[in-house]
């Protein structure tokens, strides 16, 4: 009995002890200012750093955060939030409800210029602080999906300390200090970011004693460093890479699927996607399930729908056109058009020629499925082209219209059935370029997202996705795994469907 | 010694301060062109920048923060002006200022471009020296026939390769990263690779131009001359052969450390090295207009300072090319 | 010595055959793929990816179940017309300014030598890739975007020939009796500088495959499907465990273009001009 607990005391004092970990990252973080980013290296690397009023669980559920608990008024338009007593920042500034008032405060102030700045004041009305440990929010208008926007664990609402924003003005995306489980140490540029334990941690202090993060862009050099031991782990993996870490014993692949959804949208303010029978025969044209079970395989989950699987607002039973050639052509010359002699179908003079426009490497497999799709579509008897665009251009591209086809999607963590990529490109917002007007469907947009019945917002989401797939406003391909790679000594990491990276419990075994 | 007395001259000044003149309308025309290309070519970096949910306002919100919504003059004189005053500006995605990623990153490309033009020279003078003095010999022949494969890989194939050979199968060294400086054991192992990556085409290069200078020379009269006059043969061969036949190398490696710098990009991006190349590639796929000009101005200013040394080495090689 | 002088003269010439040899293969495959290919070089087959060579495909199929082969032989194609194309404009751009320079001198000299180094003052795959960069990704905008780049080169070349050209004697004689200028630059001038144009242009082939192919490595090159080298290559990349013959066959087969045009260049440059180093 005694010598048992001896055992597992030294067992588990140097499991404690001086683990470094080494993540390779695919990109190297911009910036530790969260109020200022959005998204990427930093952002991700910044959980390790700071925390945010609302956490999110490995299965995409809230749970507390800074905040213990939370509570929204009967109509949506006040949220009240209590926050956890006795937390501090890593330089000692001790944490309330005058630094929550005062990082939002911050987030609001146009000369700070973060990405969501002009919505989040539209939203929000004023913030009080009735005492140390409550923070109250005044919406402008009731706003059920708030939290997912602004407080929740993906946005840029980290809790800095004010004392540190103070010092370091705008400087402090490079001298980050929050409350998170790890403490920023330093940084050299392109080589290594080092974040130490914070011993005072609120949920514990965590096991690693030092993490350190290494940008390694190259796909095949990030493997080869994984399997050299030169890191330990990697939030990136490519689908072709998978087989091969799944199959190799001293590699671990971590996997767990997302709320996101991605897939090939039309243009119907472009002819001739304004003929429903042409989208259709697209549809029918692409084998979406053999390009996504082939070039996507094990990262990304098959989706015929406009809400992500793990959305609670999806509908199990919708289904898409399906692959059938034949049903296409017939559907085509049922909207008058006749193959030419060079095999490329064509009506009144023109052909049926248009262009797919895809990123490359921002989703995944967006220019490979892409190409394959390109390819089918071809077989068919149309003439189709692929643009591919570089990061800086995509965006503009897509939201100025100017594609006939885009691979697109989107990624919300939130799983709440009002919020969605549905809701983004096919609601009132100018993202919706797609020239897809449906009065029901904005009705039933504006309603779910005030409404504070679940069951009714399921319901209008159900319905939502029957619209749009009976409309064939794209064609549904998948949803994406978020995937990871670590060698298989690295123990008690968990993995989640967000991307985030939690070590608190994280060591390596020998 | 020779040194100071030929540089005290004042043709030797005049030479100097007119490489020097030229160099600085150089580096305006070349700043100004990129300045103007990338504002009036399609792309823009805001939708970069912002999550995919940002609303209309977010964006004219970001786009007046960053003062891209004035017009392009405008922007184009405060640019000027605020670089007189030292500051390049502040990169979009990072938001750092554009000196700090720079001066960051340029020790490790130019630490990076100075070995590789080392070893290129290493590898290449002794055997562009050997091959032309033993013209015709199975030694030449086959440094030949290497020296042109040399030059035709693609470098980024042959990263590649490395990388898979000596850091996965061998073990012998990291692939990719900086391990540390220069002189630490670290970090000479880590620089091994991506400087050989970049050295073999350029020693391919130089063996040949050595090879084919050397070989000149030794066409020289004088040589025949100083032969006449009885010198051994390898007196002959070191003092006046090589001596001259090193002149038009010190401008192929001047040249060559342009190309490194260009070939740096892809190496960089490869081998994690964290240089300039991998930053303007970034800035360039994302559209980081501060950080492209900031890059296009000491890619410019590094080129027009190697030049300058270049020919100044000439001079002192050969003092006549001052009065040209 | 004449021996020896003879071995020189087999040997360089037996290297230059070797180079026309496979120059002549390399365009000829290019004009016949549509005949030699045995597949549609577009043709995929998802469900027969990365399979290794074997009676139907003989190198084996890519990334979406494409012959290997027949990718290979029409990315010739591709890759050669980017470097002739690319050379071609960089050639007759250059030769333009180089002439213009030298011949007439002064401050338009001056002007253009200053223009000159602005382009020279920048790395090559830099300012190829800002081009490309400004432009948009595409094998069109890469084929521009070397040959800018190369233009500096044959400007300078060219403006150096033009002025030793310039004060020959039968160039003088020809003014004196009274020729246009522009009779005197083409029938005069520009033959002497023809031989460093040629060797210079069999190099900058070279230079031109291997920059496209890093721009398609890059990803702003060569746009999907097109089966150019460097696009395949960057394909490959992703696939190095499972399929390491696609990559080592490409690469190969660019360094062997190169190799050619290179030895073909030497060939030229020792016939044509001994005395240019």
């Amino acid at each position: 009995m005694l010598l048992a607990a001896l055992l597992l005391s030294v067992t588990t004092l140097g499991v404690c002890a001086d683990d470094v970990i080494v993540i390779g990252m695919e990109a190297e973080p911009e910036s530790f200012d969260v109020h200022k980013i959005s998204g990427g290296a930093g952002m991700t690397v910044g959980h390790l750093i700071y925390d945010y009023l609302i956490h999110y669980s490995a299965d995409g559920d809230r749970i507390p955060g800074l905040a213990e608990s939370w509570e929204f008024s009967e109509d949506a338009s006040t949220l009240t939030l209590h926050l956890r007593d006795g937390v501090t920042f890593h330089d000692g500034t001790a944490f309330n409800a005058a630094a929550v008032k005062y990082n939002f405060e911050r987030l609001m102030d146009p000369a700070t210029g973060s990405p969501r700045q002009a919505e989040l004041s539209k939203s929000v009305a004023s913030i009080e602080t009735p005492d140390e440990l409550t923070v109250v929010f005044n919406l402008s208008t009731p706003d059920v999906a708030f939290i997912g926007y602004y407080i929740g664990e993906v946005t840029n609402g980290a809790i800095i300390s004010p004392t540190a924003i103070e010092t370091y003005g705008d400087s402090v995306g490079s001298n980050p200090v929050g409350t998170g489980p790890f403490k920023f140490v330093s940084w050299e540029l392109g080589q290594r970011v080092v974040l130490e334990r914070n011993e005072g941690y609120w949920g514990g202090a965590p096991l690693p004693k030092q993490i350190v993060v290494r940008p390694v862009p190259d796909a095949s050099t990030r493997l080869v460093e994984l399997e050299t031991g030169g890191v330990h782990y990697l939030n990136k993996v490519e689908p072709d890479q998978m087989g091969f870490i799944a199959g190799n014993s001293e590699l671990a692949l971590h996997s767990k699927p997302s709320t996101s959804l991605y897939g090939l949208w039309f243009n119907q303010n472009r002819e001739p996607f304004n003929d429903l029978n042409v989208r259709k025969a697209i549809a029918l044209a692409i084998d979406v399930d053999t390009i996504v079970e082939v070039l996507g395989g094990d990262a990304v989950v098959r989706s015929q729908g406009a809400v992500p699987v793990l959305n609670l607002g999806h509908n199990p039973s919708i289904a898409e056109p399906g692959y059938n050639p034949e049903e296409a052509k017939r559907l085509l010359a049922d909207s008058g058009w006749t193959l030419g002699s060079d095999g490329v179908y064509e009506k009144n003079g023109e052909k049926l020629e248009f262009s797919i426009l895809s990123p490359d490497g921002r989703y995944v497999q967006d220019k490979q499925m892409s190409e394959a799709a390109q390819d089918q579509l071809n077989q068919l008897g149309m003439s189709v082209s692929l643009r591919v665009v570089e990061p800086g251009s995509f965006s503009n591209e897509w939201i100025s219209g100017n594609f006939d086809m885009v691979f697109l999607g989107g990624w919300f963590t939130d799983s709440d059935p009002a919020r969605g990529p549905m809701y983004l490109f096919l609601g009132d917002t100018q993202y919706n370029v797609f020239g897809f007007v449906h009065e029901e469907l904005q009705t039933a947009f504006k309603t779910a997202r005030s409404n504070g019945d679940f069951e009714a917002r399921k319901a209008l989401a159900w319905e939502a996705q029957e619209i749009i797939n009976d409309a064939v406003v794209a064609v549904w391909f998948y949803n994406a795994n978020i995937l990871a790679a670590s060698t298989s000594r690295l123990k008690g990491y968990e993995h989640n469907g967000i991307g985030f990276l939690r070590f608190d419990n994280a060591y390596l075994s020998d | 010694m020779l040194f100071p007395d030929r540089f005290k001259e004042p043709q030797m000044t005049t030479y100097i301060l007119r490489k020097i003149l030229i160099g600085i309308p150089v580096l305006v025309a070349v700043v100004t062109l990129v300045f103007l290309a990338i504002r009036l070519t399609p792309g823009d970096p805001v939708r970069q920048m912002l999550p995919p949910d940002a609303s209309e306002d977010d964006f004219i919100q970001m786009r007046e923060h960053l003062g891209l919504d004035r017009p392009v003059l405008y922007q184009y004189f405060r640019y000027w002006d605020r670089i007189l005053h030292g500051d390049f500006g502040d990169s979009l995605r990072t938001r750092r200022p554009v000196w700090d990623e720079l001066s960051s990153r340029i020790p490790f490309t130019a630490e990076l471009a100075l070995v590789s033009v080392i070893l290129s020279g290493l590898i290449g003078i002794p055997i562009g020296v050997f091959s032309a003095i033993r013209q015709n010999t199975a030694f030449d022949g086959i440094m030949r026939v290497a020296a042109f494969i040399g030059v035709s890989f693609p470098s980024f194939w042959l990263g590649t390769m490395f990388i898979l050979l000596f850091a996965l199968s061998l073990g012998w060294l990291p692939a990719s990263g900086r391990g540390g400086a220069l002189w630490t054991l670290s970090g000479m192992r880590s620089i091994i690779l991506p400087a050989l990556t970049l050295a073999i085409g350029s020693a391919a290069s130089i063996s040949r131009m050595t090879r084919a200078s050397i070989l000149e020379v030794i066409r020289q009269d004088y040589v025949t001359v100083a032969k006449a006059k009885g010198l051994r043969e390898s007196r002959v061969h070191w003092k006046h052969v090589v001596r001259n036949g090193l002149i038009p190398v010190v401008t192929l490696l001047g040249m060559q450390f342009g190309f490194l710098l260009g070939g740096a990009v892809i190496a960089e991006t490869i081998f994690a090295w964290p240089g300039i190349g991998q930053l303007a590639v970034n800035a360039i796929l994302f559209r980081d207009y501060p950080l492209i000009q900031g890059v296009v101005f000491f890619f410019a200013a590094g080129v027009v300072l190697v030049n300058l040394l270049v020919d100044l080495t000439y001079a002192f090689i050969d003092p006549r090319v001052t009065t040209s | 010595m004449a021996t020896k002088r003879m071995i020189r003269k087999l040997f360089r010439n037996w290297l230059a055959a070797v180079g026309m040899i496979l120059i002549v293969g390399l365009v000829g495959m290019a004009v016949l793929a549509p005949w030699i290919a045995p597949h549609d070089p577009y043709r995929q087959s998802l469900r027969n990816r990365l399979q290794p060579p074997s009676k139907t495909f003989l190198l084996g199929t890519d990334y979406y179940g494409r012959d290997v082969l027949s990718r290979l032989i029409y990315g010739a194609r591709y890759s050669l017309s980017v470097g002739l194309i690319s050379v071609a404009i960089g050639s007759t751009l250059g030769t333009a300014l180089g002439v213009l320079a030298g011949y007439f001198g002064g401050a338009i000299d001056r002007a253009l030598v200053a223009v000159l180094d602005i382009l020279m003052a920048f790395p090559g795959m830099l300012l190829a890739l800002t081009i490309v960069g400004l432009l948009g990704p595409g094998l069109f905008n890469v084929m521009i975007a070397v040959g800018v780049w190369s233009v500096p080169i044959f400007a300078r070349v060219v403006r150096a020939n033009t002025l030793v050209a310039r004060n020959l004697q039968f160039v003088e004689a020809a003014r004196a009796v009274g020729c246009s200028h522009t009779r005197t630059v083409f029938r005069h001038i520009l033959p002497e500088s023809v031989s460093s144009i040629l060797v210079l242009c069999t190099f900058r082939m070279s230079t031109a495959i291997l920059t496209a192919a890093g721009l398609s490595f890059l990803g702003l090159g060569a746009q999907p499907p097109m089966p150019e080298w460097g696009a395949i290559l960057s394909e490959s990349r992703s696939i190095l465990r499972q399929a390491p013959g696609i990559s080592v066959y490409t690469g190969c087969l660019i360094t062997l273009t190169v190799v050619s045009f290179n030895l073909v260049g030497d060939a030229l440059r020792d016939l044509l001009d001994p005395r240019m180093s």
